[in-house]
């Protein structure tokens, strides 16, 4: 489904003052955004705030997009830059800490089949959540929103190896992780 | 690869309940509302701050700073029908700001650069100070073109702005001069009395409409910019 001309035509009416296109040009891709915005955020609770400052920061900037570039990935790099904006207002705040040090208690409960699966995607999500945000950036744009390795480089601003180089590390990070991971699962079902 | 394939299926289950809140619409939509009050409010201020410094700069001067220019207010009022000789004052006001501002070479470039300008004013300009372009000859044309490129840095000087050469590349910078000279020339062709505040869009004759509406977009997105970079 390549929607370019379907974006071309909202952002030509959008500039030039429509809120109505405004608001098709959010709805068809908010879902896309706030979910990456989601899993790039520790604190969940401010992924609301994150995302409707990159739809301002959309609107700011939409004259300056070129339309004869995909739209997805520009956006995507707008939302990127202010999702690390964010980082850096609040890198260290005490909340984020918390969140982080309560994390592991989320993972209880009884063990029929489908639950461990559910662990298991719940446990490889928090270790992707784990990663350095560097590696979960590259990550989250490649494997939730399907984003082929150029674009990545283009929304990162990056280069095309590094992108390549940063998605290895991170699988072999998760890997590892995970390896201990699993082992702390199946003591569990042992008990 | 097998593992690849598990974390796309966890990732992509986890963002199954990760929907946006609808109210978030709302808040969003919002914005959008008073981001283009905002921006119309900037737009009617440069708009005053062409009145008087672009077209006032066809407004102007001599015992006064802007006399030195135009020859008297008299010789303006002759010229451009919607001249006030407040707005004169203001022009003459902005010049003495600048010669105060600037160091002594400094302002001569600019007066120099202005009287290329004012010339071309009193000479091709319509009742309302504003030029059509597409009339002047080539090089005429040519001339102002480039001495616009001189002359703006010192335009967004004299009104607080920061200096849209620098923010623009060199590329975008020429486009935003000729999009000032087309916005002036669809005004002169449209017979548009600039000196009554804000053109309205639907004033224009139709084939201008979507021009104008094109370049004021333009103009206001460098505008939009420069006031960014000030805060």
């Amino acid at each position: 489904m390549d929607t370019k001309t379907e974006f071309e035509e909202l952002i030509r009416r959008t500039r030039s003052g429509s809120k109505h296109a405004y608001g098709e040009l959010y709805e068809n891709t908010v879902k896309d955004v706030y979910q990456t915005v989601h899993f790039l955020l520790d604190d969940k609770s401010d992924v609301d705030d994150v995302v409707q400052e990159i739809y301002i920061e959309v609107l700011r900037n939409l004259h300056r997009f070129n339309t004869d570039k995909p739209f997805r990935p520009w956006l995507k790099g707008i939302a990127i830059k202010q999702i690390s904006a964010y980082r850096r207002r609040r890198w260290i705040s005490f909340r984020n800490y918390q969140k982080i040090s309560k994390q592991p208690s989320e993972v209880e409960d009884d063990f029929s089949p489908q639950v461990v699966d559910d662990l298991v995607n719940k446990q490889l999500v928090q270790l992707v959540e784990q990663l350095p945000f560097k590696l979960r950036q590259v990550i989250i744009l490649r494997y939730l929103n399907e984003h082929s390795q150029e674009e990545v480089a283009s929304i990162l601003k990056i280069p095309v190896g590094t992108v390549k180089s940063r998605v290895h590390t991170a699988l072999k990070k998760l890997r590892k992780q995970e390896e201990l991971g699993n082992i702390f699962l199946r003591k569990v079902e042992n008990v | 690869m097998a593992h690849v394939n598990e974390l796309k299926t966890a990732l992509n289950e986890e963002a199954r309940n990760v929907c946006p809140p609808p109210e978030l619409k709302n808040k969003v939509m919002s914005q959008f509302t008073q981001k283009r009050n905002r921006g119309m409010k900037r737009y009617v201020a440069a708009f005053l701050v062409a009145l008087f410094i672009i077209p006032t700069s066809a407004f102007a001067y001599q015992s006064l700073l802007a006399d030195g220019l135009y020859g008297s207010f008299a010789n303006v009022k002759k010229h451009v029908a919607s001249a006030t000789l407040e707005g004169y004052m203001t022009f003459d006001a902005k010049l003495s700001e600048a010669k105060g501002e600037m160091g002594k070479e400094e302002y001569e470039k600019f007066r120099e650069a202005l009287n290329v300008l004012t010339d071309a004013k009193l000479k091709y300009g319509d009742p309302f100070g504003n030029i059509n372009y597409d009339l002047m000859p080539k090089e005429e044309k040519e001339k102002i073109r480039v001495n616009s490129f001189v002359l703006q840095p010192y335009f967004d000087k004299l009104n607080g702005d920061v200096p849209s050469k620098e923010l623009l590349s060199s590329y975008e910078y020429k486009l935003f001069i000729d999009a000032l000279m087309t916005y002036e020339t669809i005004l002169a062709k449209a017979e548009i009395d600039t000196s009554k505040g804000p053109v309205e869009i639907e004033k224009l004759p139709v084939e201008y409409q979507e021009q104008f509406k094109l370049t004021q977009n333009f103009i206001h997105s460098v505008y939009q910019l420069q006031e960014e970079q000030q805060q």
